[in-house]
């Protein structure tokens, strides 16, 4: 299967997300007595400081510690449930939804410093932060590419898709993502590079189901992907595309350490395994879901029902974290 | 399902439209499922083109009709419910990794290439731990086999099997979706399961009341009410009328036309179409001591799938055995 320009190119028939969703009218007005919306702001947009959010019941904290020599970021919202979507490369901002899927939801960009942009689209699915967090690529409910601006909340269609997945976004700014067949059937996943300048996306892989992506240290991409039942991780460098290990049938959820040295994986619910590239065994580290490696590889954040823990390799318990958390600069990986 | 049928009736469609015998057939078992949403044929965000033709302009989900940018057909059913394949074809693909209910971009499947060119995908499918995935890579499969079950993996809002038809597109050079509902497919039709029957009638209707020693001859008709032609031949998916309750039991009655001792007859014509009427003609001897017995008979497709027992009418023989010898 290869991609193709046409893909990415239907218009979005309103041309700016869809604003006044029932909901959003109510959270609107209710922010309106609080006084707390900007007429300076794009419509469906509102922003709330931390005292407000706070008087409101909506405020989220964003907190970073050091675990293990990588920044552990944890998000705690007061009230609403809700999905992490994306943490800045520098742990200070962090990108949530209301609700994850098709129907129309609040995009929420949560600082560090307590204060809040809410900005609705027509649904959510995942989002990427650029390097310097003053931009994110968001992909809203039906696999349609945005750029949001971090500062004022203002949306830009980038392309119609449909994608799926957390977008990464390079230093050049151009957008690492997955195009799927469809969103709610994505049998087929190919890794593009889409430029925003020009709309085109651009093959990465010839691979046909990509998982995920894992932009490495030394610059190569790791991927992985599943090939006829089995899945499989990848290094992609200059064009080079070489096998780094077969997983066999069963295994979900792999993510690729920074160093590319190793990588975490779902087997069967059996729980988390890890092998080394080069090694034909899997170590077990213990139950839970989700593993995403720490920026130098030596720890791994992983779900366990409400919560998340970090583990070292060995699987003993690094420390307890809060249900959402995330390390920075995790691209392409939420646990 | 009463509601679809009215639909399909104003539309003009139904058992009267022209379609292929043997095509493609509903991907599970119990006819009572009904679709939820169907194929969006305009590819345009917010504007959607329904499998009955009408446009919509809302981007707003319609039950029973069509969901914006949707690429296949929903049928909701209760999870690690039984999914058939629709056409004979060879597993070309499958995932089973995610777990059942799993949220999240991706989700389990199994792909099935046909000889036809075209591909029919079963996605939201159960683990492969949970049965979701009955087949592998490279097996060869026949319409109406069970091939995995339902779930709810992936970006997944409730249990249901999301189906797809997909054929090769050569100026895209990939599959893509069609819809089998606007082709007047099979699957059109609410409730053509690959394999379903109702009783019509029997030479006796009564009990039948056999000398002991002696042999007499029964028959009894069942209309092909699924969509699969029957045949009389064949290793695997000849159809039979074999012993029930339980299933496949040597038979006290078995005659000496009887293929094997649970198995009374295959079907007398060498093929009887969807809407034709089959009859199954079978000795039945009188060797037991006498007395009053039944025999309850159920329809099979050898080495595939016994039919639902219910649906084909319970479906028994009583039998006097009396003791006048020959």
């Amino acid at each position: 299967m290869s991609a193709h320009r046409g893909a990415f190119a239907r218009p979005h028939p309103g041309g700016v997300p869809r604003i006044l969703a029932p909901a959003a009218i109510s959270l609107f007005a209710g922010l309106i007595a609080v006084g707390v919306v900007s007429a300076e702001l794009p419509a469906g947009v509102t922003r709330l400081s931390a005292a407000d959010a706070e008087r409101a019941g909506a405020a989220i904290r964003v907190n970073r510690r050091v675990v293990s020599d990588s920044t552990l970021v944890e998000v705690a919202p007061q009230a609403a449930r809700l999905t992490l979507l994306a943490i800045s490369a520098d742990g200070g901002r962090a990108a949530l939804a209301d609700q994850v899927g098709e129907s129309s939801g609040a995009l929420i960009l949560a600082d560090a410093d307590g204060s809040q942009l809410r900005i609705q689209l027509p649904g959510l699915i995942g989002a990427g932060y650029a390097a310097d967090a003053g931009w994110l690529a968001v992909i809203d409910g039906r696999g349609a590419l945005w750029r949001v601006e971090s500062g004022s909340g203002r949306a830009e269609l980038l392309a119609a898709g449909p994608f799926i997945g957390s977008p990464s976004v390079a230093h050049d700014e151009s957008v690492l993502v997955l195009a799927v067949s469809s969103v709610q059937a994505p049998y087929r996943s190919m890794l593009v590079r889409l430029t925003p300048a020009t709309g085109v996306a651009a093959p990465v892989a010839e691979e046909e189901l990509v998982y995920g992506a894992f932009p490495l240290e030394d610059g190569a991409i790791a991927i992985v992907a599943h090939e006829r039942g089995r899945t499989v991780v990848r290094r992609l460098a200059e064009g080079n595309d070489r096998l780094l290990l077969d997983l066999g049938p069963g295994a979900i959820n792999a993510a690729v350490a920074p160093d590319g040295r190793r990588v975490a994986f779902e087997q069967d619910g059996a729980g988390i395994f890890l092998r080394d590239i080069g090694g034909s065994a899997s170590q077990h580290v213990g139950a839970g879901s989700r593993p995403c490696f720490g920026a130098d590889g030596s720890a791994l954040l992983v779900r366990r029902g409400e919560e998340s823990v970090v583990l070292a390799p060995d699987g003993s318990l690094l420390t307890m974290a809060a249900e959402l958390s995330a390390f920075a600069g995790s691209a392409g990986c939420l646990p | 399902m009463a509601a679809a049928l009215l639909q399909l009736a104003a539309l003009g469609l139904g058992a009267g439209s022209a379609l292929a015998t043997d095509d493609y057939t509903l991907p599970f078992y119990d006819p009572a499922v009904t679709l939820s949403y169907g194929v969006d044929r305009d590819p345009a965000l917010g504007r959607q083109l329904d499998w009955t033709g009408q446009v919509w302009n809302d981007g707003q989900p319609h039950y029973g009709r069509v969901y914006d940018q949707h690429t296949g057909v929903d049928y909701p059913m209760a999870l690690r419910s039984e999914v058939a394949a629709a056409k004979d074809g060879t597993v070309v693909d499958v995932e089973g990794g995610f777990g059942t209910t799993q949220f999240g971009s991706f989700g389990n499947f199994v792909l099935v290439q046909h000889g036809d060119g075209r591909q029919t995908l079963y996605y939201h499918l159960a683990s492969a731990a949970d049965g979701g995935i009955g087949v592998a890579v490279g097996a060869s499969v026949l319409a109406g086999q069970r091939i995995g079950r339902s779930g709810c993996s992936g970006l997944c809002y409730g249990a249901h099997l999301h189906f797809e038809l997909l054929t090769w597109s050569s100026g895209a050079q990939k599959f893509v979706p069609s819809d089998p509902l606007a082709e007047r497919r099979w699957t059109t039709w609410p409730g053509r399961i690959a394999f379903n029957a109702a009783y019509v009638r029997e030479s006796n209707g009564g009990t039948e009341v056999i000398r002991q020693g002696a042999t007499i001859t029964h028959w009894v008709e069942f209309r092909n009410t699924g969509g699969r032609t029957w045949r009389n031949s064949g290793a695997v998916g000849r159809i039979g009328l074999a012993t029930w309750n339980p299933a496949a039991h040597p038979s006290i009655f078995r005659a000496a036309d009887w293929p094997y001792s649970w198995m009374a007859t295959l079907l007398d014509a060498a093929a009887v179409p969807p809407d034709g009427v089959g009859r199954f003609t079978f000795g039945l001897k009188g060797s037991p001591a006498p007395g009053s017995y039944s025999e309850a008979f159920n329809l099979l497709a050898q080495n595939l799938r016994w039919f639902d027992y219910k649906r084909l009418g319970n479906y028994y023989v009583p039998i006097v055995i009396s003791n006048l010898t020959e």
